[in-house]
């Protein structure tokens, strides 16, 4: 006996055919944007940490 | 360093505009009519159009802080209950629901994650508002109430929102990166593979949510008190996180929730214990990806989102009818989580 059930029959997917490609053009376009921010973002923090941070200034030999 | 109140603040502030936000989305939610397709459609467009933008305008909200998001959000909102009844379709008001909610949950991230100085307790219970919003629009949408009355309810929210936004720009003001505090990763991993891994398992605990076995909930009491279990366990995990420590809290609710869940099918209490436990990790994941993005956690926020989309996809597809099928899934997701956990949280307490 199967142990799970198939939600979507072909019907369903047919009529939902065009909301369907919308919807997965949007994501892949949205994600596609996001994985570019991100790789983006993680150089920038890279960047960061490899940056010496400045000397503080010594007041106390002034 | 601020005072333990302040940082609370914000998480508190956001704790009630999350609840308004998913009051007025599940009162709108449950309110679209339609044929067979349009019903099953409009569920699948609300979590994509909703929950995978947020990386988007978290990018955008990191760049401008200045922009009143949460206020964006809950007018574009309001707009959508007001236009829901002059449209012949559904969908534009869909998208302006789906879009203010976005603004709405980035704007609440970032007040939190900016003025908590790396303690995860704000954004903990910031999240856990949305639990709490969610069963009350969903019971009210089946009530005959007007929609006009939650336009009222987006307005109480503003005050909030303007004052969690002051706590955002005082933050700024004091350090031009807040959330360097967040160090709960491995810092010996390579960032990609902690990103990869943190979205991985935000997508199997979203995928689990809808997969636990509750046969017990049956009433509309009990609905109530599975949603407010959860919305308390997203706040205790933040809590405990920042009490006991992350890496603790994380791997003993994983691995404490699974006997209780798989246990707890009939038995309610037992059921709930595991859900709380389960819901506890929820602000954890974020911790862990705004830590290796401290210099984005509106985008680091809107990875989380994404995560949860793709893990609710597949329950728009197929379904478990066998219990020992769903409890067995349910075990490898619970250890594959537990294994990627171990890898990517850092062994020392950040705050020691």
């Amino acid at each position: 006996m199967r142990s799970f059930r198939i939600l979507t029959d072909g019907m369903l997917l047919h009529l939902a055919q065009k909301p369907l490609i919308v919807l997965a053009v949007v994501f892949l376009l949205i994600v596609a944007v996001t994985v570019v921010l991100v790789r983006r973002q993680l150089r920038i923090e890279r960047a960061a940490e490899e940056t010496p941070e400045p000397p503080e200034e010594n007041h106390a030999a002034e | 360093m601020k005072t333990k109140t302040t940082q609370i603040r914000s998480g508190l502030l956001y704790f009630y505009v999350h609840f308004v936000t998913e009051v007025l989305c599940f009162f709108l939610l449950g309110r679209y009519t339609g044929d067979g397709v349009t019903l099953w459609l409009i569920p699948l467009a609300y979590d994509m159009l909703a929950f995978v933008p947020q990386s988007l305008i978290g990018a955008i909200h990191d760049r401008f802080g200045k922009l009143p998001l949460g206020m964006i959000g809950l007018g574009m909102m309001a707009g959508a209950i007001g236009l829901f009844p002059l449209l012949r379709t559904p969908w534009l008001s869909l998208v302006l629901l789906c879009i203010g909610n976005g603004c709405t949950h980035v704007a609440g991230a970032e007040a939190t994650l900016r003025a908590s100085d790396g303690s995860l307790s704000p954004a903990a219970i910031f999240v856990s508002g949305g639990s709490f919003g969610v069963i009350t629009g969903r019971l009210l949408s089946k009530t005959a109430m007007p929609g006009w009355p939650l336009t009222v309810l987006a307005l109480t929210a503003v005050p909030f929102c303007l004052l969690a936004r002051e706590d955002r720009l005082d933050a700024d003001r004091r350090s031009a990166h807040p959330c360097t505090a967040f160090r709960y990763h491995d810092p010996k991993l390579p960032p990609a593979v902690i990103v990869l891994l943190s979205v991985m398992i935000v997508a199997v605990r979203g995928y689990m949510g809808y997969g636990i076995p509750t046969s017990w909930n049956k009433t509309t009491a009990q609905t109530v008190l599975l949603f407010v279990t959860m919305g308390v366990g997203k706040a205790a995990g933040g809590i405990l996180a920042d009490r006991f420590g992350v890496r603790r809290t994380a791997m003993a609710s994983a691995a404490l929730a699974l006997p209780f869940l798989l246990c707890g099918d009939r038995v309610m209490l037992v059921s709930l214990v595991g859900v709380m436990l389960f819901s506890m990790t929820m602000s954890i994941t974020l911790a862990l990806l705004v830590s290796v993005l401290p210099g984005a956690p509106g985008l680091a926020f809107g990875l989380t989102t994404i995560g949860l989309f793709l893990g609710t996809v597949p329950i728009f597809f197929f379904k478990f009818t066998s219990v020992a099928a769903n409890c067995t899934v349910i075990a490898v997701l619970t250890a594959v989580c537990l294994a990627a956990m171990h890898f990517v949280l850092r062994r020392d307490r950040p705050h020691a």
